[in-house]
């Protein structure tokens, strides 16, 4: 090789490799500055604002706060003060920020031409429709109209339009539509709703199949009066269910109940309340004679209950001075739901609920929504080839109706079908026209949070696509030139009787008010009821599948959100895939967690079957079996024929070891503390005298004006995910995937680890980095990317992180995540999916560790606040993200310097543990638990 | 003069023979083909050992010196806190200050060796004396 | 074969004669290679690339490509390292211990044992480059400040590595290359044309003066006496990057001796396994007997035994010391998702070496080399054991999980092999693979 030829090459090489390393960084974008700001009052550059509007997710009706920095939202939270959810928000509510910005998202109006599918102007898809509308009204068919449930302004605008343009609007659609209970209220009480429960009010609950932490109606708002109720003293929570369930955890009791057999306990505790003359309010004497007797012997066979726990339960009912008993989920959404619907309600009469603790002025206002039936009659008319357009809007009962019904089959016969929603389904993929809905943050709107309050919205963020929302689209297809926001206004000045809407944005609800009236019970209805059908149905003979709608996925919806599979159930730990869960009698193989080995089993039931893996659910009564409502195979779905109630539980059910293992995202390696005192229980604690836990060689840290520190209380936590969602979503942490997790590489910073105990509890396990005083993972770090700061913060450099990964082997409670891959370019963040990134926090790039540091840059902001006005931080000034989602304030995050915080005062108590306290790494982190409270009692 | 030798002993009676005479080693040039103890310990007895063992405790304690004081001067020029341990953690520096006596230890006494015996020899890289296998005696006579 | 024994019988013409047979037949070996060389080269050679393709995967898409996860933070790559550094050690143990003992046989293994101590710091050096999860800052991990004055952590044993590794890698070339340079001297005298220049350059103009001898002594006294505790220390610091950590099966007091008669357990594996081949190929019987390597099987035997006392003692440890955390550790080792490791690691490491018991099994060649490709592998397991287990496994139930080494990881081991045998092969035909002076002297005693 010549010499210059030499040269050249070292040169190409060189700079080859200087290219490379600059690749690495992406590259700048020139910052301009505003020339003149925009005038919007609370808007500083880089500043965030916070506007109120609506989660949408789910009908429930939160109030919403977005957080949203330089137009963008970044973060959604509860409202603080709303009426229903004060300040929290569910994990899918949490996670639904994400459905704003996600890639899939419909864009932009289509129409099927010729068989395909092919993008138009909104204008041409309104006239298609319209065109379609008059085409099916002259030829004598009938126009319907099917929705989720819909509440508000909308309510009466989709009425105004069905009547000008001849549409039948339907009764809404939903899966968990609770037709037994709203029927047992109709039958009772003459109203077709769901009262409002206060359980905060009450101090014996009894809740009966009702997933109340889960998805039950209002999940955030039931915690946080759980969480009151409990805060008070004097409550006590029982809960009944035949499986396992994460409410049944959390309440002070669980008891577990034959399947089917509820109706009978139910039964027990109305004689028992009848004949011993207790209660409020007498039942007529007929009605008390027509009630079937039961013993407290055949109450227990029937129910599987000891006649103690029948005995206990049924005195301490009776003497509490507010009961409460919620009836719901598994209990009414099986074959004779209504009659235990039917049983609670007049229990909740006798006991003089209705009124107090039941609340019908400040209803779940479902009464427009319909129920199987509807659905089924609407399949008959399809096939009839009487339908001419069908509107669907934001809902997709295809993957949630019985197959059995045929809908898809039965909705090809319409003339047209008219889709709108806002992610791909098989719905949309059977549509001549696709109407792609604005998200709940691009929209005006108005949701009934309950018949007493009403959350009202307004766009914070403009429209990322060519998309509508639903009442623009009804206002277009009506013909107004108005648009639906100014519509909207209006009606709140005339139906809200507001005269300021400005105002009424800002404060987010109004308060309406609403009255039932005085509500007695229709004793004649009652004992015809009584008499004419079968009270208690024998409980179910073999084996039984429950189809439980999922915390992560409701009845399927949120499964667009590729966070809320990322995010594991609290349970089973499962992030990804379809699984059952089983009882260990059930015998179908070994399971090991470590190897995330998981048997399949086949499930049989209603002559479908599936494969697929099960999890080992501990404490899962034999028999009993429960799969997650959205991977549940339509088949085995049947409906109840008289109220058209959806039934979940799948009888004769059989679960079949096949001798064949898979692997499953289960991302936990251990389901029991494995003796290793994580949560220490009673007895577990080190003998006085043998060693002093947090002795030292070391000289103490001395902190000068802050020691950030956490309490939490697990006692009140309910393993909710919400705190997980958040964040997901603060930190900006990548959602890895199936294959990621499958190998172990989930990125979450703060986790509910389950822990099942031999006595039948569960405790959740609140793990995220400690912020340990004395950090092992600190020492090891070559290059000071992780170290202590002076104010009891174990701080992260990214920037300066070579990715040794020693810090994670070394850190006890494996809370550090290295970034395995380039997330951003492994597509976690898809366009335009950039937006949501909070740009307080550092995008991590690959190779470089992280983790939890107590939201770092709240911290700092709030102490650029007090700085502004010469000042230290006020406790409960700073929020972070965890303790802000949280629904029963499990979380109380502080300075530890001041004596007179909350968290200061929390971690002095006397049940308190820190986890692992016995390796000195003396955490900022201290837990409180029941089991510790009994113990020092 | 020039004395070739096949056999060590005779070289050693020479040798011995001629430091007697009142000439010192210094004075005179000797090529072995392997180092030899006997030889060795014939002529320390007429010229000082060889000063190689100062080098070594220079750069010995230079690293030792060097493995305490450096990283001190690091953690007080930015103190920053790890696993609460105190600022000064001398017990880690102790692999620091020991990896740096060996380490400039053995480079002072090659660099030692090399000064000493005025290696490298820049004139006798390509065109040396070769004397074999043989012991060779040269006196100024 | 003794040579002492025949030098007093030998006139002195013979002795001269006999000394330059010597340098013949063992300067023999540096000659135009035959097509096996080259073919032995080229295997190395692509074992190389398939490392670097392997590694580039690795840089441009990130450590995923690896098995790592959590909490398996480690894996292969520090398994590699560890046993690269622990086959590292006994070059200098041969060389520098033995020295100071007048061990004799140390002659016959000390060149080629440092040579591959050499190109095992070499290839050991690399794996914590490879492990780095930003390895274009690996520089971040040397003292120097950054911009701002900010230095290394010196609490951390991983910078303690970069000054065991580098120290260890810097001395080792040193005492090596002062070794050559006498054995330079004479190639320089025997060869001719450039290789003459060659070896004349490297000898820096050595001539074997009485004073260059009399430094050359005292400096090859000091450095052995310097080396003998570094190579102690070096493994010693290796295994510090465990015991100082909080992790069980990695907290413990026995780490040092324990990793460093592990160390020379595999170190004089690896000897054997280099040093019967090239006593066959180039004909160095004469010089390489049977009773060095019987000495050197005895040392083997003896380290062995070190081993599995600390097996055991491990065991014991965990039993007595009534810790949940540490039985479980244990109890994982022995009957867990990698019984299959620990397994093939007592097999090789505690079962094989008894063998050596008997006297006819140290004595053959075939049944040594045989024998320590086992230990080699053993030795490779123990590592992963002791790394991979005790992580997969630590405190925290919900945090456990196994790990398995990926197609990269293995590429990358495999790359380290051929990196390594590359040098050697280059070594056995450039340089003399025994130490001819040495040996000379040796011949008038």
């Amino acid at each position: 090789m010549k010499r210059r030829d030499f040269l050249k090459f070292v040169g190409m090489a060189s700079s080859a490799s200087i290219l490379a390393s600059c690749g690495v960084e992406k590259s700048s974008e020139k910052i301009i500055p505003y020339l003149v700001p925009p005038d919007v009052e609370d808007y500083i550059p880089g500043e965030a604002m916070y506007r109120n509007t609506v989660c949408t997710e789910c009908s429930a009706g939160c109030g919403a706060t977005a957080k949203i920095i330089e137009w963008n939202p970044i973060k959604l939270d509860g409202q603080a003060g709303h009426p229903l959810n004060d300040g929290a928000l569910c994990m899918r509510g949490q996670a639904s920020l994400v459905r704003l910005y996600h890639p899939n998202r419909l864009s932009n109006p289509r129409i099927r031409k010729g068989g395909a599918l092919e993008d138009v102007s909104w204008d041409e898809a309104i006239k298609f429709v319209r065109d379609g509308l008059s085409k099916a009204n002259s030829s004598g068919k009938k126009s319907v109209y099917l929705a989720g449930q819909t509440t508000g302004s909308l309510s009466t605008l989709l009425d105004s339009f069905a009547s000008q343009s001849g549409v039948e609007r339907l009764p809404a659609y939903e899966a968990f539509s609770h037709a037994n209970l709203r029927r047992a209220n109709s039958i009772l009480f003459n109203i077709n709703d769901i009262p409002g429960y206060k359980i905060d009010e009450s101090d014996y609950l009894l809740s009966v199949g009702a997933d109340l932490i889960e998805t039950f109606l209002n999940p955030v708002s039931n915690s946080q009066q759980i969480y009151k109720a409990r805060k008070g003293g004097h409550f006590t929570w029982v809960h009944v269910e035949p499986a396992i369930s994460l409410t049944g955890y959390k309440a002070d009791e669980r008891k577990t109940v034959k399947p089917g057999g509820e109706s009978s306990l139910l039964l027990f505790l109305l004689n028992y309340m009848v004949s011993n003359g207790l209660g409020k309010n007498a039942l007529s004497s007929n009605l008390r004679d027509g009630l079937p007797s039961i013993s407290m012997g055949q109450a227990a066979s029937a129910t599987g209950l000891s006649e103690d726990d029948l005995n206990h339960m049924a005195q301490a009912f009776a003497q509490a001075k507010h009961p409460l008993l919620i009836v719901g989920g598994s209990a009414t959404s099986q074959d004779g739901g209504l009659s235990t619907a039917v049983l609670a309600g007049m229990i909740q009469w006798v006991s003089g609920m209705i009124g107090t603790t039941v609340d019908f002025n400040n209803a779940e206002g479902m009464n427009n929504v319909g129920s199987l039936l509807d659905i089924k009659n609407l399949a008959d008319r399809l096939n009839g080839n009487q339908i001419g357009v069908a509107f669907i809007a934001r809902t997709n009962p295809l993957a949630t109706v019985p197959a059995s019904m045929k809908l898809a089959e039965s909705l090809g016969n319409a003339a047209m079908r008219v889709v709108m929603t806002d992610f791909d389904s098989e719905l949309t993929e059977m549509a001549d026209v696709i109407l792609p809905l604005s998200n709940g943050m691009e929209s005006w709107g108005d949701v009934a949070a309950s018949t007493a309050v009403t959350s009202v919205m307004k766009p914070v963020v403009s429209k990322l696509y060519d998309t509508l929302s639903e009442g623009d689209i009804l206002m277009k297809l009506m013909g107004q030139a108005e648009d639906y926001g100014t519509w909207l206004q209006s009606q709140w000045k005339d139906v809200l009787g507001v005269s300021d809407v400005d105002a009424l944005i800002k404060k987010g609800y109004a308060d309406t008010g609403y009255s039932a009236g005085n509500i007695t019970m229709n004793a004649n209805a009652a004992q015809s009821f009584v008499s004419g059908n079968k009270l208690t149905g024998a409980a179910a003979a073999g084996g039984v599948l429950y189809a439980v709608p999922s915390i992560r996925a409701f009845d399927g919806r949120s499964t667009d959100i590729p966070l809320t599979t990322e995010i594991p159930d609290p349970l089973s730990t499962v992030s990804y895939g379809n699984y059952v869960s089983v009882s260990e009698a059930a015998n179908v193989g070994e399971v090991n967690p470590i190897l995330k080995d998981y048997p399949v089993v086949s499930v049989e039931g209603k002559g479908a079957s599936m494969e697929l893996p099960a999890f080992v659910q501990p404490h899962m009564p034999e028999n009993v079996a429960t799969i997650q409502f959205h991977q549940l195979d339509k088949s085995m779905l049947t409906m109840d024929s008289n109220t058209g109630e959806l039934i979940t539980r799948v009888d004769g059910a059989s679960v079949n070891a096949t001798g064949r293992t898979t692997k499953l995202s289960a991302l936990a390696g251990g389901f029991d503390q494995q003796h290793r005192q994580l949560i220490p229980k009673p007895g577990d604690h080190h003998h006085e005298g043998e060693f002093e836990i947090g002795q030292t060689l070391y000289p103490e840290i001395k902190y000068e004006t802050y020691r950030w520190g956490m309490h939490i209380d697990l006692e009140s936590c309910t393993g909710c995910e919400a705190c997980v969602a958040a964040c997901y979503i603060e930190n900006n942490i990548p959602v890895t995937g199936e294959d990621q997790h499958l190998m172990g590489r989930e990125m979450s910073w703060i986790r509910i680890q389950p822990y099942y105990n031999e006595d039948g509890t569960m405790d959740s396990l609140v793990m995220m980095c400690q912020q340990c005083g004395t950090a092992p993972c600190e020492n090891v770090c070559p290059v000071y990317a992780t170290y202590h700061n002076d104010e009891g913060l174990n701080v992260m450099v990214y920037n300066r992180c070579v990715g040794t990964r020693y810090c994670h082997n070394n850190c006890p409670y494996k809370v550090r995540r290295f970034n395995y891959f380039d997330w951003t370019d492994e597509g976690a963040w898809a366009e335009p999916m950039t937006r949501m990134l909070n740009p307080d926090v550092y995008v991590r790039p690959k190779g470089v560790m992280e983790k939890c540091t107590f939201c770092l840059h709240r911290i700092r902001s709030g102490k650029d606040f007090a700085k502004d006005e010469n000042r230290d931080v006020r406790d409960g000034e700073i929020q972070v993200a965890c303790q802000q989602a949280c629904p029963t304030n499990a979380i109380t995050f502080g300075n530890l310097k001041d004596k007179n915080s909350e968290v200061y005062k929390k971690s002095q108590m006397d049940k308190n543990f820190k986890v692992l306290e016995l390796l000195g790494t003396n955490p900022a982190i201290t837990y409180s638990t029941k089991a510790n409270k009994e113990e020092h009692a | 003069m020039e004395y070739r030798f096949d056999d060590k002993h005779s070289f050693m009676e020479k040798l011995e023979e001629v430091f007697k005479s009142g000439v010192k080693p210094n004075d005179v040039k000797m090529v072995l083909p392997h180092p030899d103890h006997d030889i060795e310990h014939l002529v320390e007895e007429y010229t000082p050992a060889s000063k190689l063992k100062f080098f070594t405790l220079a750069g010995g304690l230079t690293g030792c010196f060097t493995g305490f004081a450096f990283p001190s001067f690091t953690v007080l020029d930015w103190p920053l806190i790890t696993g609460g341990k105190p600022l000064l953690s001398w017990p880690a520096w102790v692999v620091i200050a020991f990896e740096l006596t060996i380490l400039l230890g053995a480079l002072a006494s090659f660099t030692g060796m090399l000064f000493l015996s005025k290696l490298p020899r820049f004139s006798k890289m390509l065109s040396p004396d070769e004397y074999g296998n043989q012991y060779v005696l040269i006196t100024d006579e | 074969m003794s040579s002492d024994a025949h030098a007093n019988a030998r006139t002195p013409e013979e002795v001269v004669q006999y000394k330059d047979k010597m340098e013949r037949d063992i300067y023999a070996a540096i000659s135009k290679p035959n097509w096996k060389f080259w073919a032995a080269l080229a295997l190395a050679v692509t074992c190389v690339g398939i490392g670097a393709v392997s590694w580039a995967t690795q840089i441009i898409r990130g450590l995923g490509v690896t098995g790592l996860m959590n909490p398996v933070g480690w894996g292969v790559y520090i398994t590699d390292f560890v046993f690269w550094v622990g086959i590292a050690h006994s070059g200098t143990l041969i060389s520098a211990i033995l020295y100071l003992f007048r061990a004799k046989f140390r002659s016959r293994f000390n060149r080629a044992a440092e040579a591959m101590t050499i190109f095992a710091v070499l290839t050991a050096g690399l794996f914590p480059l490879i492990h780095l999860g930003r390895v274009w800052l690996f520089y971040w991990l040397l003292p120097y400040p950054n911009q701002r004055y900010l230095w290394v952590n010196f609490r951390s044993p991983l910078v303690w590595d970069v000054f065991a590794v580098s120290t260890y890698l810097t001395v080792s070339a040193v005492f090596w290359y002062v070794g050559l340079i006498p054995d330079l001297a004479i190639a320089r005298r025997i060869k001719s044309g450039i290789q003459k220049k060659i070896y004349g350059i490297a000898s820096l103009g050595w001539t074997g003066t009485f004073k260059e001898w009399q430094h050359y002594n005292q400096l090859y006294k000091f450095l052995a006496a310097l080396a003998t505790p570094l190579v102690l220390s070096v493994h010693s610091v290796v295994s510090w990057d465990f015991a100082m950590a909080v992790v069980y099966g990695w907290h413990t007091t026995i780490f040092a001796p324990y990793f460093v008669a592990g160390a020379i357990f595999s170190g004089c594996a690896m000897v054997i396994t280099l040093m019967v081949p090239i006593r066959n190929i180039f004909s160095l019987e004469e010089y390489i007997t049977i009773d060095d390597f019987e000495k050197l099987a005895k040392l083997l035997m003896f380290t062995g035994l070190v081993v599995s006392y600390a097996y055991m003692i491990e065991l014991a440890l965990a039993y007595y010391s009534g810790n949940v955390y540490e039985q479980q550790q244990f109890e994982y080792r022995l009957f867990g998702d990698y019984a299959w490791a620990y397994w093939t690691m007592i097999l090789c490491n505690v079962i094989s070496p008894l063998t050596l018991f008997y006297r006819p099994a140290r004595r053959s060649l075939m049944f040594l080399w045989i024998l320590s490709i086992p230990i080699n592998i053993g030795m490779w397991f123990e590592r992963f054991n002791i790394i991979v287990i005790s992580l997969a496994k630590d405190f925290d139930p919900y945090a456990f999980g196994y790990y398995t080494p990926s197609i990269v990881e293995w590429g990358i081991t495999i790359g380290s092999f051929g990196w390594f045998f590359m040098y050697f092969l280059i070594f056995t035909k450039t340089l003399p693979v025994l130490s001819v002076t040495e040996l000379k002297e040796e011949v008038e005693h």
